[in-house]
């Protein structure tokens, strides 16, 4: 069969067996679903939310915080994690 | 005579910049510590709207580094909509280049899948499939037609594991020990099922060539060629999308 021939076929299977209503994907044996992930409470009121009162904290100079990496990062194998001491706050030539 | 343009460039440049210079003329006397007020408010503002976009980020890289990457990416990028789930869109460009994590270098990928689950999230919903137009693909020319990406998916790849790792940092998901960032290269389908909830499918090879060449708007037949592997392959991966609705005809006939 020719590539277009399997073209127009796949397109009439598509419509022969139903278009997204159901979830064909999901069906497939190697499909891993990685997580499930609703973005509770996610809305223009949770970005936005800060009122003026003790937010002038965040006009602080930025260079008081330390740059060097501190979470999840440094229990991965297989990946690279900064050393580099010019990499703190006052290292050589941040600004 | 002053413009309003120049006005707001510099009242721009004294929030965002921190310089209020170019602002001394309209300034009162005591007025520099409620511009404070106002930088610090908006500051927070595009530091909560980064760090709800990229909360995997956030915890691989520990709260102080989030913020201070946010802070100088928030320095150089102004929001250009007036809708806040549009900024950040250039933080995993950002990342690539800023210093303090130059040695983690699947970060910038781990943040293109953050910022893909975050569009895949908000976009429109695709509605029933338009039955009409996909029967109409299946003239004589059906090769030359194309097809487009649902607005609720979105394609992703990386030399790194990243949905592994995405999964890993979902609430109430388990650590992997054995987890290496080595593992693998991801080809990734970033979409929102029936449920509103956001999936990552991993994709064979030919199949994330095929959705990619089709997002990039070639007909059927030149993205089956340049998909590689073979047409019936191709063809079953073809099938399947369009049933899952990954695939749809374009809303837009084709002229």
């Amino acid at each position: 069969m020719t590539r277009d021939e399997l073209i127009r076929q796949a397109i009439a299977g598509a419509l022969a067996l139903g278009v997204a209503a159901g979830d064909a994907l999901a069906d497939r044996g190697d499909f891993e679903k990685c997580a499930g992930v609703a973005k509770a409470g996610k809305n223009d009121c949770g970005t936005s939310k800060t009122s003026c009162a003790g937010t002038a904290k965040a006009d602080r100079d930025p260079e008081a915080w330390v740059l060097v990496p501190r979470g999840t990062c440094l229990k991965l194998a297989g990946g690279t994690v900064v050393t580099d001491p010019n990499a703190r706050a006052g290292g050589a030539g941040r600004r | 005579m002053t413009s309003l343009a120049e006005f707001q460039t510099a009242l721009a440049r004294a929030l965002l910049g921190g310089d209020d210079g170019p602002l001394a003329p309209w300034l009162k006397a005591g007025a520099r510590a409620g511009l404070a007020v106002y930088r610090g408010t908006l500051i927070s503002g595009y530091l909560e709207a980064l760090g709800d976009v990229y909360p995997v980020l956030r915890r691989l890289v520990g709260e102080a580094c989030f913020a201070q990457a946010a802070r100088a990416y928030i320095g150089g990028h102004p929001s250009t909509s007036g809708d806040l789930h549009a900024y950040g869109e250039d933080f995993p460009a950002f990342l690539a280049g800023y210093p303090p994590v130059a040695g983690l270098a699947y970060l910038p990928d781990v943040a293109r899948l953050e910022w893909a689950v975050h569009q895949v999230f908000h976009a429109a919903d695709p509605g029933p499939a338009d039955l009409e137009r996909l029967t109409a693909l299946l003239g004589p020319d059906c090769a030359s037609r194309g097809l487009v990406l649902s607005p609720a998916c979105r394609l992703l790849a990386s030399p790194y594991p990243v949905h592994r790792l995405w999964g890993m940092h979902q609430p109430g998901a388990a650590w992997d020990d054995g987890f290496r960032l080595d593992s693998g290269e991801a080809r990734l389908l970033v979409r929102r099922n029936a449920a509103f909830e956001i999936e990552c499918v991993p994709l064979a090879e030919t199949e994330h060539a095929l959705l990619s060449a089709l997002a990039d708007g070639l007909g059927l037949g030149e993205a089956f060629d340049r998909a590689g592997g073979g047409a019936v392959e191709l063809a079953v991966h073809l099938q399947r999308h369009l049933q899952a609705g990954t695939l749809m005809p374009s809303p837009f006939p084709s002229s």
